[in-house]
């Protein structure tokens, strides 16, 4: 008999993006000459403050998954039920807005992914296998243009590279990626960029980048910073890549405060060629079967730690040009080398380089005239 | 006090890290200089390993040493450079040499160095006792690579190696993170089966992994072997060993190849694999097994391949061969274009929902798969997967849970109908959670039209109804001045030729007897089947219901005799579950004036 309604309880059902800040300011340091017994200073300047800039400032570029929302990607399937779910990537990445997070599905992705005006956006694989890109012939598999904080990371880039175009760019991560054929990761004058961990045929390119940081990449071709469109590459740390094939090298106007540090170059050289090249630090790099050569007008910088063996020619190379002021070349290693093991050019007028404490067989030219310490066999 | 204790902590593990400093020698080796003074210092590392204690470190300058280090014996040494960051260069010295042997000697470690050995392997380490070595953070140029024979627990982890890995019998060996040129090959040598190998996160290009083992007259064979996270560019993984089981092939990447199950691999695990641009097949199991007669029989199969991606391959992107005599595999929710033979799996599956309980509606945890599997639903939203009584479309009884997953607790009709106890005489209701029977009223109405009926009736006139009331559990009188009108209803039918009619009154409601004296009670009289049709009471008319007599109609028109007018009426009683209502019928004697 009873029908009144029950007493109704209502029931309630209910990254960290690191972008990069303009360290330069802490990173730089004064010009003009450096003398070797300012040897401290030199640590200083190349591992303190970086290291000081990285704290306050944050690592160049972005970690994955900082994205506040995600797409998805899938060319076989349906996203296993996730949405939005697209069949292309670049379908995606036209429809994300402002820090979208573009994960793949594991596929053959047939296109070139152009990534132009957008403000964080991530590329990344769904899941642990990642996808390969195969652009068409002669494409970029991916272009990031005038979209600060993109990231690519995870991919096998098959045919065409990666590239960055500078301006608007800026604090781009490309990581994890394995880029097959020849084409690349290039960044073209892009401040606060990040290659780490990729495996590159066919080069990374910094361009005239500034505050860039390429690490522990695996690089068949060569790892180049030039003069770019500004004044050149500065503040840029190249470490702990191993490079086969081709060289580290850096030129240009402007090629200042670089660090250069614990790569390994087989079948190449590390080369400084500025017109204006000061302050750079090169130190415990291996380099074997080529030359680490500085020429040009480069001043005040420091070659310290590396160890040099099986170049055609000579193994530390020094020639600057006439007027320069002098490096320090220092606690080196340089044997078994074609020509001479250290050799140094130096034009009249020019004021001598500083040669410390370096282990060599052969010399040639200035090298290591009057030097206190120096061991020779 | 606290200082005191800290220095004193402090001291005690300088000392004891200075002790175990001082126990570990170290050696330095220096064919340039003199190692910078610190002694002992030898011109080649061969010198300064046969110097050596039973253990120690050796450590070498920068240099190129062409020699072939060899560590035999008991000796226990780690071989590292000087400066971690820059690595020396050993070379081997002459044509098919090594750089460096590592016999049965255990936890030798080679820690960042160049090996170079063009003609032959840059390192050699053979004998099981050559447990727990270490060979990390190398760049090895070599031929061969790096070659293990007959050894167990050795790590080769974060290299760079050119030449490739090979292992002639392998037990316990950890391969990860390197980055090979050529194969990684684990086979089976007599007296060693290849079982619980790791070869996970490795670059391999142009070259394959592959895992082999047993023969058809041994009882062992590649066993709980694991192969995963790799990239494979322009190679293959290949699981064929002649006897096998409780492999696991997982979340590798093959680019230019495929992964192969073959032979007699019985119980692999293939999982998650992304396999593309094979020149032959994608995934492919072609389990053959030993036939019987031929030492102990083995059949392959009974493989499970499981949520893979294999697509555009230049054979079938997954084929089962089937071939008689052995098990059959197990194909699911794998991704793909085409398949071939035996293959089960099916290139567009449906969504499916995990349901723990089995009543039909899944959880979130979904799953893609060709047919249903078990455990799983079609449909998701419930909402307590371990409760089969729980799940959308339920009956949502009065029991304080949201049975219907409707996200409200004991909203539905069902609720309160769950509680009827059947007793008329009972007031039933669901109330947080649990039924409430409170003593219900049951009033019945006696009505009739008031005493002197409708005779005569006169526009601007009223008549009435007179209720009795009786409540039926008790049989007792109730009060019927405590009703509260829910309606009142009258329907006129004219005489013939007749049309003077009740019609409404817009008059205010009596203010006087407190019955209809608010707009708001008023407004409970707009159900009426009639609504144009009734009237409120009218000042003046209003009575109260003490004595049973309620004036309810006026007569705004002429209302001719023989009129017949039906007076509905409801009300509520408090504590009675339902309406009390009642309806009479009047007829007009008289003519109104």
């Amino acid at each position: 008999m009873s029908r009144m309604s029950s007493l109704q309880t209502a029931n309630a059902v209910q990254g960290p993006r690191n972008p990069s800040s303009e360290h330069a300011a802490l990173w730089r340091h004064e010009g003009g000459v450096l003398p070797p017994e300012t040897e401290a200073i030199v640590m200083k300047r190349f591992l303190v403050l970086p290291f000081l800039a990285l704290m306050l400032g944050g690592s160049p570029g972005r970690s994955a998954a900082a994205a506040a929302v995600t797409f998805y990607v899938d060319n076989l399937r349906s996203c296993a039920g996730f949405t939005p779910c697209f069949t292309t990537i670049q379908g995606a990445v036209d429809a994300a807005g402002p820090d979208t997070a573009v994960e793949v599905f594991p596929g053959v992705y047939h296109e070139a992914v152009r990534i132009v005006a957008k403000t964080g956006l991530e590329l990344r694989p769904h899941g642990v296998v990642g996808p390969v890109i195969a652009p068409p012939a002669g494409s970029d598999a991916v272009q990031i243009i005038q979209s600060p904080g993109a990231y690519v990371g995870g991919f096998v880039v098959d045919r065409g590279g990666i590239l960055v175009a500078g301006g608007a760019s800026n604090s781009p991560t490309i990581e994890d990626n394995f880029i097959r054929s020849a084409g690349g990761v290039s960044f073209l004058s892009v401040v606060s960029c990040v290659a780490r961990r990729n495996t590159v045929a066919g080069g990374l390119t910094g361009g005239g980048g500034r505050l860039c940081v390429f690490e522990d990449n695996v690089v068949e071709g060569t790892i180049s910073f030039d003069e770019g469109v500004g004044c050149g590459a500065r503040n840029n740390i190249v470490r702990g890549n191993l490079v086969r094939g081709g060289d580290i090298g850096f030129s240009g106007r402007c090629t200042e405060d670089n660090l250069i540090e614990a790569n390994r170059v087989d079948g190449g050289g590390i080369g400084l060629q500025g017109s204006i090249g000061a302050r750079n630090l090169i130190r415990s790099n291996l380099v074997r079967g080529g030359v680490l050569d500085l020429r040009g007008n480069v001043a005040a910088n420091t070659i310290e730690g590396n160890f040099v063996s099986g170049s055609p020619t000579d193994g530390i190379r020094v020639a600057k040009s006439v007027g320069m002021g002098p490096n320090t070349i220092q606690r080196n290693t340089a044997v078994n080398n074609g020509v001479c093991d250290i050799n140094e050019i130096l034009p009249p007028f020019t004021p001598p380089n500083v040669w410390l404490e370096n282990r060599y067989v052969t010399k040639c030219g200035a090298a290591e005239t009057g030097a206190a310490g120096a061991v020779q066999p | 006090m606290r200082r005191v204790i800290l220095l004193g902590l402090i001291a005690g593990c300088a000392g004891a890290a200075g002790m175990e400093q001082a126990a570990a020698q170290t050696l330095y080796v220096d064919n340039v200089a003199d190692c910078a003074g610190l002694a002992p210092c030898y011109p080649t590392i061969t010198e300064a390993v046969n110097a050596s204690a039973a253990s120690g470190v050796i450590e070498v300058f920068p240099g190129v040493y062409r020699e072939t280090v060899r560590f035999d014996g008991t000796r226990e040494l780690v071989l590292r450079g000087h400066d971690p960051a820059v690595p020396p260069l050993i070379a081997a010295p002459e044509e098919g040499g090594y750089a460096v042997v590592i016999d049965a000697s255990p936890s030798t470690q080679i820690l960042g160095f160049v090996l170079e050995a063009p003609e032959a392997a840059a390192i050699w380490v053979s004998i099981a006792g050559s447990a727990g070595s270490v060979i990390r953070g190398n760049l090895i140029k070599a031929r061969d690579g790096v070659n293990l024979r007959n050894v167990a627990g050795v790590t080769i982890a974060d290299n760079t190696i050119d030449g490739g890995i090979y292992a002639d019998g392998g037990r316990s060996l950890s391969i990860e993170g390197n980055r090979i040129r050529g194969d990684v090959r684990i086979d089976e040598s007599p007296g060693m089966h290849v079982m619980d190998n790791r070869v996970s996160g490795n670059t391999v290009r142009n070259g394959s992994i592959v895992i082999t083992g047993g023969n058809p007259h041994s009882a062992g064979g590649a066993i709980n072997n694991l192969v995963e996270s790799n990239l494979v560019i322009d190679g293959s993984v290949r699981l064929v060993p002649y006897k096998g089981r409780d492999n696991t092939i997982r979340d590798n990447r093959v680019r230019g190849g495929g992964i192969e199950v073959g032979r007699g691999a019985l119980q692999t695990l293939v999982e998650g694999n992304f396999v593309s641009d094979s020149p032959g097949d994608g995934i492919r199991a072609w389990s053959t097994g030993v036939p019987p007669g031929i030492g102990n029989p083995w059949f392959g199969g009974r493989n499970t391949f499981h949520a893979n991606t294999s697509v555009e391959n230049a054979g079938c992107d997954l084929n089962d061969t089937g071939l008689p005599g052995t098990y059959p595999n197990t194909w699911s929710e794998n991704r793909f274009g085409t398949s071939c033979g035996f293959v089960t799996d099916c290139p567009s599956p449906g969504i499916w929902y995990r349901d723990g309980d089995e009543d039909g509606f899944g959880t979130t945890g979904q799953r893609a798969a060709c047919q249903r599997p078990a455990g799983f639903a079609d449909t998701s939203g419930d909402c307590d997967d371990r409760n089969a009584a729980i799940r959308p479309g339920a009956s949502d009884t009065c029991n304080g849970i949201d049975d219907d997953c409707n996200g409200a607790i004991d909203d539905g009709p069902s609720a309160a109908t769950s509680c009827d106890d059947g007793n008329l005489c009972t007031f039933d209701a669901c109330g947080a959670g649990a039924c409430v029977h409170a003593a219900a009223v049951v009033p019945r109405a006696t009505c009739a039209p008031a005493a002197a009926i409708v005779n005569p009736v006169s526009q601007g006139n009223a008549f009435g109804l007179t209720i009795a009331l009786i409540d039926r559990c008790t049989g007792q009188g109730l009060d019927a001045s405590r009703l509260s009108p829910i309606y009142v209803a009258a329907v006129a039918t004219p005489r013939a030729g007749r049309t003077n009619l009740p019609v409404p009154d817009s008059g205010v409601g009596c203010r006087q007897d407190g019955i209809w004296e608010t707009p708001a009670k008023r407004s409970l009289l707009a159900p009426s089947t009639l609504a144009t049709r009734f009237q409120a009471p009218s000042d003046g008319h209003c009575e109260t219901l003490d004595g049973n007599r309620q004036d309810i109609i006026r007569w705004l028109g002429d209302v001719g005799a023989g009129n017949q007018v039906e007076v509905s009426f409801a009300a509520s009683y408090p504590g009675a579950a339902a309406a009390v209502d009642c309806t009479v019928t009047l007829t007009v004697r008289g003519r109104a004036r």
